[in-house]
């Protein structure tokens, strides 16, 4: 669906950013956190009722900027009986606004809306996000809500502004994942937004689709489908919602991933075991990758496309490996444990993280490629794998059936608590993580 | 085909044993004297058939034979135990024996391990019984592989029981 969505305004953004304003390093060795109050929907003039916007769009849009902001770890937020006095701010404007109230609630930011009526559609709102120390402006945006399905993308957007206005990054909002969902017997692509909205159904085949992997442009997405006699290479064109389907030389098809340059990277067992090769535009095998005794598969490669990651059983178990495409050579990265795999090179190829095999049930690990020093991530019951990272390089998902079926969770660099990404009923599994 | 040209061959014969001009006729109203007549013919279209009948019997019963057991692997592991080669053995001796057979080796995993490296050791498992039974004497252009890695469990749930019942190989033989 093409969304009509006219930004009218930009109200104000303040970037002059001063040592005394709210930063956030999502990146550094620690973060801090940062209480957020998301007020209650204002109306812009007088007289006029938040009661005449049709579908309740003011009061859903702050309830999904708040959902939205919960699933950033570094925002604690607060809910309206933390707010002493109540939590009207008195208005949406800062002129307007009772910060003190809010100081004295230990609230870091306060975000406002101030919506009138527009006739034809939903409304027109501002929204805007405060510093209440200073008073400081964050953020500010005004949209045009032509219909009440927009009030997801209104929402991701100026979160996204708010995330990137605090931390330089924001396609947290930005961005999708695709994933596989279990449908009976059979195994079906699917894609959301990195928060489980927007849910799509991509294919409908009949068989077992597997390793969906999407290309660094976010437009193809790769993956194989099995059926009852073969693996098929599948790629699926989110422009033309064009599927192609072909048959590659061998036997198994395993984990293929998109190349920098757009070529598709995938494991095929055409000389008896299974190697990495590069496939050409028209989908014939090109050059080999990675080639071994053992087993090779699992290619994952950095924003620069010189760093390719994999996993190899050329040790005796499999472990994660890195290959510098530009001089060829390989070296180990999981040092620990005997099983490792899944692994996922951050776009600026400096962190790798995989899955480790640990009494039974696997764990997210991440290894930081400067320092070589490894770190587990997810911890508690039951099985993680096949995390992925986020474009900004912050966010890990995967898959983990630690309450239950598998589904998709969220986790950071920092190992934060696991927030579930809602995808429906049936298992999740198999993240993938691409731009919108 | 084959039916077809026996009935052609009957046909012929009809022919020859009538006064020409008459083929028309015999060929839509065949006589009940002249086929009861051509006692050779009949014979050879019995026999073929027996023979048919026999070789489909056989191939039934070797596609029974040859999936029914299935050959089992440690975790992480693609190495044919001594049962399994006895197993294979056993298959590879059936598919010689056995005219007209194709087989189709199933590697599977349980789901200790992560789904894409299990896609490559159900490989392995299946390359080994292909290995296997090459090394026995079967036509390598008979045999074909495929890999359901963790995706086909035979038995659902995570016990070890379960598990150890899905690091397997399946053989689906089919007639030609």
């Amino acid at each position: 669906m093409r969304l009509v969505l006219n930004c009218l305004i930009l109200l104000l953004t303040t970037s002059n950013a001063t040592a005394n304003t709210l930063n956030i390093d999502i990146y550094g060795p620690g973060q801090s956190r940062v209480n957020l109050f998301v007020a209650d929907p204002l109306s812009k003039e007088s007289g006029v009722s938040l009661g005449s916007i049709p579908a309740n769009a003011p009061q859903e849009l702050q309830q999904r900027i708040h959902a939205n902001c919960a699933f950033l770890p570094f925002f604690t937020m607060l809910s309206g009986k933390d707010i002493v006095g109540g939590p009207n701010p008195g208005g949406y404007l800062g002129q307007n606004i009772d910060f003190n109230k809010f100081q004295l609630s230990r609230t870091d930011i306060v975000i406002t809306a101030g919506w009138l009526p527009r006739p034809g559609g939903v409304g027109e709102v501002e929204l805007r996000a405060y510093e209440v120390y200073t008073g400081r402006l964050i953020v500010g945006k005004g949209y045009g809500v032509a219909s009440p399905q927009q009030i997801y993308e209104v929402a991701a957007r100026f979160c996204a502004d708010l995330m990137e206005a605090l931390t330089g990054h924001g396609d947290f909002f930005r961005s999708n994942i695709a994933f596989v969902k279990k449908e009976g017997k059979r195994k079906q692509v699917y894609m959301s937004t990195a928060q489980g909205l927007n849910i799509q159904k991509i294919t409908n085949l009949d068989g077992i689709c597997v390793s969906p992997s999407w290309s660094h442009d976010g437009q193809q997405l790769v993956f194989v489908f099995l059926d009852d006699k073969a693996h098929n290479l599948c790629v699926w064109n989110r422009q033309t919602r064009e599927l192609q389907k072909r048959r590659l030389p061998g036997n198994t098809l395993v984990s293929p991933a998109f190349t920098r340059s757009g070529t598709v990277a995938i494991s095929l067992d055409m000389r008896g075991n299974p190697d990495i090769y590069e496939l050409r535009s028209d989908y014939s095998v090109g050059r080999v990758l990675e080639e071994n005794w053992g087993i090779d598969i699992g290619p994952d490669f950095d924003h620069s496309g010189q760093k390719m990651v994999f996993v190899s059983d050329r040790l005796g178990n499999p472990h994660v490996f890195l290959k510098n495409l530009g001089t060829g050579e390989v070296s180990r990265v999981s040092l620990s444990g005997k099983y490792n795999t899944g692994p996922s090179i951050s776009p600026d190829g400096t962190q790798v993280v995989f899955a480790q095999l640990v009494q039974g049930h696997h764990k997210i690990f991440s290894v930081d490629l400067t320092t070589g020093q490894e770190r587990q991530l997810t911890f508690g019951p039951g099985s993680d794998e096949d995390p992925t990272w986020s474009p900004d390089g912050y966010f890990v998902a995967f898959a983990s059936n630690r309450s239950g079926p598998y589904q998709i969770y969220l986790t950071t660099k920092h190992g934060d608590e696991p927030i579930l990404i809602p995808t429906g009923p049936g298992e999740a599994t198999s993240p993938a993580w691409g731009k919108l | 085909m084959q039916k077809l040209s026996v009935f052609g061959l009957i046909v012929l014969a009809l022919c020859l044993t009538m006064a020409g001009g008459c083929s028309k006729k015999v060929a839509s109203t065949p006589g009940t004297d002249t086929i009861s007549g051509g006692g050779s013919s009949s014979g050879e279209l019995s026999a073929e058939e027996l023979e048919r009948q026999r070789l489909a019997e056989l191939q039934r019963q070797a596609i029974a034979k040859i999936g029914a057991d299935k050959i089992y692997f440690a975790f992480d592991s693609n190495e044919l135990s001594q049962e399994s080669r006895a197993i294979l053995t056993e298959k590879a001796d059936l598919l010689k024996s056995t005219p007209g057979l194709n087989l189709l080796i199933e590697g599977h995993c349980c789901d200790i391990g992560t789904n894409e490296y299990n896609m490559a050791l159900g490989e392995r498992r299946a390359r080994a019984a292909y290995e296997f039974l090459v090394l026995m004497g079967v036509d390598s252009s008979k045999l074909a592989i495929i890999s359901y890695g963790e995706e086909r469990p035979a038995v659902e749930g995570s016990t070890e029981a379960a598990r150890s019942q899905n690091r397997r190989d399946e053989f689906k033989a089919s007639a030609n």
